[in-house]
């Protein structure tokens, strides 16, 4: 026995062991603000990961280009029929616009949930352990990213801010295992109704937008927005659409699967979202209460 | 000069790993199966077994922690696996014959204990709940063969770069 704790590699393995412990457990306490040593690690290597990253993301691009070409004419066919189409949705839009303003100058309501403003970004890494959805976009807290903003591609939504450094972010994907990755969706219909989407399956592909009763006419082929009642999300980004609604184990509720609008693997060039409507604190705070859960 | 060529080709293969993951048409396959690349972990059993393994153990310690800080969040975990790992295969081809395909072995030996270690532990802090058996055929396998071929590939060229390395100093 005193041979045992003689051993001085013993001993160093199981300081080493306790100092693992205790580093896991202050990486994984709620944090909303990453230490400064960290900033400064991620913000340089995140300089040569895109001064690395962007060459090679211009190459692959140009493979895909040449591939490209070989369907133009059948899609040129497509999109000028499609074209004339266009042109009469637009106007409509443009009408309805206009008219969405005025009626709100009357009711003196110029904020609305669905404003937001655009920071570009590019992705210069994504992480290659593959146990969390973790992506590295070029715009950080300089450029006005902050935890927990919505992240989109022009197709839909992907995922929200996890940290944010000086001139780097890490953005965590809709397509992550963590549990804690919850967002307040509504589903549009006649009448819209509200959900929260919890998870995300990995073998289908698709979110999971649980606990809807069991009278709630849901079916598959309806759009999923974000509401923006979740507190910093604005409200009418596109997630995706329902493919399939199931009965859960206990058969109170059911499960609809939604098969996201964006893609989670092609992402190149991304748009984080500051809603200008300013976030009330408290359902901030909660919000993040639920998500500790 | 030439001290600061391996800590390059090092960082250069720790950028090289995030973009293969980004750019390999694996995820588009819409698969199950997960392609890992550990070239980091097969570049330090390298440097442990032909320079000496407390070189291999910085390395290990170093871009661990770094690879923590920069992919996962989760600081430790690689910083403690990757140095850790290092000093068992320099261990063990000491025991072992130390020739370039022992070598090579040992370096994907290292990928499956990495592999399992990161399993275990992101297991017990709740971010995966994926069953063994499942862990087992879609994670392990493919990424054996992934970097099975990555080996194939760089040992002659990496342990000429190591021993040539080490004998101008």
């Amino acid at each position: 026995m005193p041979q045992f704790f003689l051993n001085k590699r013993l001993i160093l393995l199981l300081v080493c062991i306790i100092i693992l412990v205790a580093l896991i457990g202050f990486s994984l306490q709620d944090r909303d603000k990453l230490s400064r040593p960290e900033m400064f690690v991620k913000d340089s290597v995140g300089w040569v990961q895109s001064a690395l990253h962007r060459p090679t993301q211009y190459l692959v691009g140009v493979f895909q280009n040449i591939k490209d070409i070989q369907y133009t004419y059948e899609e040129n066919k497509l999109l000028k029929e499609r074209l004339d189409e266009f042109v009469q949705l637009q106007t409509e839009v443009q009408r309805l616009e206009k008219d969405n303003q005025s009626l709100r100058e009357v009711l003196d309501k110029t904020e609305s949930l669905t404003d937001f403003n655009k920071i570009q970004a590019t992705v210069i890494a994504r992480n290659p352990d593959l146990w969390e959805e973790n992506i590295t976009v070029n715009k950080g807290s300089q450029h006005g990213v902050e935890a927990n903003m919505a992240v989109i591609t022009a197709k839909g939504l992907i995922g929200k801010v996890k940290h944010a450094a000086p001139y780097t972010s890490t953005v965590q994907l809709l397509s992550s295992s963590d549990r804690s990755n919850r967002i307040s969706a509504y589903v549009q219909g006649e009448k819209n109704r509200y959900y929260t989407i919890e998870g995300y399956d990995k073998t289908n592909g698709t979110l999971l937008l649980r606990n809807i009763p069991n009278d709630a006419e849901i079916e598959p082929g309806q759009q999923v927005l974000t509401s923006g009642l979740g507190g910093v999300f604005p409200s009418g980004l596109q997630i995706g659409e329902i493919t399939e609604v199931v009965p859960d184990d206990n058969g109170l509720t059911r499960t609809a699967f939604v098969k996201p609008a964006a893609d989670f693997y092609d992402i190149d060039h991304v748009i984080v979202v500051e809603r200008t409507i300013a976030s009330d604190e408290d359902l901030n705070d909660e919000e993040g209460e639920d998500e500790e859960e | 000069m030439r001290r600061i060529v391996l800590p390059i080709v090092v960082l250069l293969l720790f950028v090289s790993e995030s973009i293969f993951v980004d750019i390999s048409p694996v995820g588009h396959l819409n698969t199950d199966y997960v392609f890992v690349p550990r070239f980091l972990m097969i570049i330090f059993v390298f440097i442990a077994v032909y320079t000496d393994r407390y070189q291999g153990m910085l390395y290990g310690f170093i871009y661990g922690l770094l690879f923590d800080i920069v992919y996962t969040g989760i600081i430790g975990v690689y910083m403690f696996g990757m140095s850790f790992i290092a000093y068992l295969m320099a261990k063990a081809s000491k025991a072992l014959l130390s020739n370039i395909f022992v070598t090579s072995l040992l370096g994907v030996v290292a990928v499956v204990i990495l592999e399992f270690y990161v399993y275990i532990i992101n297991f017990l802090i709740g971010y995966t709940d994926m069953q063994f058996m499942m862990f087992l055929q879609n994670r392990l396998l493919p990424t054996v063969i992934l970097n099975s071929i990555f080996v194939l590939l760089i040992a002659f060229p990496i342990k000429k770069l190591i021993t040539w390395l080490s004998v101008v100093e």
